[in-house]
């Protein structure tokens, strides 16, 4: 089997769930307590998808800051972008497609995955509702804390980074 | 003169650049650095004991000066590892190849001098940078290098990269038929190497 590495960034407002998507899929465990990750931190999986082994090498960047003062060596080199919205949090929604925009023209190449995370906090007759106001197409509506669609996520990043090389 | 100006930069980072590297280090960095601090504490207490009382075949501290406990290479940007060298190895060096990639970008404005040996400091280790065009070696030595272990280092380094290193190094190419392939070369140069 053959065996290759990718560089997977999360982006996305602070206090959205990043850290705790990351800890869910790569360490099957949740956080109530909201720790502020400092700096940088790097976290690895190894998902196996065909004939092939993907370590998926995860950059979690922490603090308050917004998309465009993110150093630019987070986004250097980056195969895949999974940006999380939190849907509990309408006020922020305004900002998702600019974000989307910024991403699109630092990374051209990269595919993105859009999540809404926090679906346990919200009814789910809403999440229509937040697809429509949102105006971009979103991949999932997931939760950290329940594990939902979590593992989809990565997954599928992963088989886009596959098949598209 | 200019060297001399870089250098105190250097000296007056020294206790800042400490402390944000401790920040960034994930765990597992931690971890990492914590197991070569056992090394040498335990090779200064027993071994260095031991040959003192028991007058040990050969003399362990010259050798525990200086010496090399790792090499990487590392792609710019992604910071995914290419190959790397461990005499103990047991953390999972993608994972510290990317953390030292991190602190090195973050620290890309302190070190300007292109062409010459960066260092980063971490307790009694010192981890020697050296970029090439798309990927850069690190490493990780032990004691208190002097001059002429920086220079034998730095020709050891650049031979490296001009005779073992592939030349079709992009995000997509790298595999680990290629990691492997430059692990073993980096043992080979490395390991039988007497710095
Ligand atoms: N209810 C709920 N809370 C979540 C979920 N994901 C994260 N949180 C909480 O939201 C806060 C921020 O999470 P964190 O992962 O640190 O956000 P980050 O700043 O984007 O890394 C923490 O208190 C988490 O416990 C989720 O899916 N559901
Ligand atoms: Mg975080």
């Amino acid at each position: 089997m053959r065996s290759i590495s990718k560089k997977i960034i999360l982006t996305g407002s602070f206090c959205v769930g990043k850290t705790s998507l990351i800890s869910r899929f790569v360490y099957q465990r949740f956080l109530l307590n909201y720790q502020t990750t400092m700096g940088v931190r790097i976290d690895k999986k190894t998902v196996a998808l065909g004939d092939t082994n993907l370590n998926m090498i995860v950059w979690d960047i922490g603090g308050e800051q917004t998309q465009v003062r993110i150093p630019d060596s987070y986004y250097l080199g980056s195969s895949g972008i999974i940006y999380v919205f939190d849907v509990s949090r309408p006020v922020g929604f305004k900002d998702i497609e600019n974000d989307i925009h910024f991403l699109r023209q630092r990374l051209p190449y990269a595919p993105i995955i859009v999540i809404g995370n926090k679906r346990d906090l919200v009814d789910e007759n809403h999440l229509d509702e937040i697809r429509s106001l949102v105006g971009i197409p979103i991949d999932f509506f997931t939760s950290a804390k329940d594990g939902i669609y979590v593992e989809d996520t990565f997954i599928k990043l992963a088989q886009l980074l596959i098949h598209e090389p | 003169m200019k060297y001399a100006t870089q250098r105190r930069i250097v000296e007056a980072f020294y206790p800042i650049m400490g402390k944000l590297i401790r920040r960034y280090m994930h765990y597992e960095v931690e971890s990492w650095f914590n197991r070569f601090t056992t090394q040498v504490e335990s090779a200064f207490t027993w071994q260095f004991w031991r040959n003192l009382f028991w007058g040990g075949g050969e003399s362990t501290t010259p050798q525990l000066l200086c010496y090399i406990e790792e090499v990487f290479v590392i792609a710019h940007g992604s910071g995914l590892l290419i190959g790397s060298y461990s005499k103990n190895n047991t953390a999972d060096m993608n994972m510290v190849a990317g953390m030292l990639t991190a602190v090195k970008s973050f620290m890309g404005e302190v070190f300007q001098n292109k062409g010459d040996l960066n260092t980063i400091d971490y307790a009694e280790y010192k981890i020697f940078i050296h970029d090439n065009f798309k990927y850069y070696f690190a490493v990780v030595v032990a004691g208190l290098p002097n001059e002429r272990f920086k220079t034998h280092l730095r020709s050891l380094i650049d031979d490296f990269a001009e005779q073992e290193m592939p030349t079709d190094i992009d995000t997509d190419s790298i595999d680990d038929t290629m990691v492997a392939s430059v692990s073993d070369k980096l043992k080979h140069c490395f390991e039988n190497n007497e710095l």
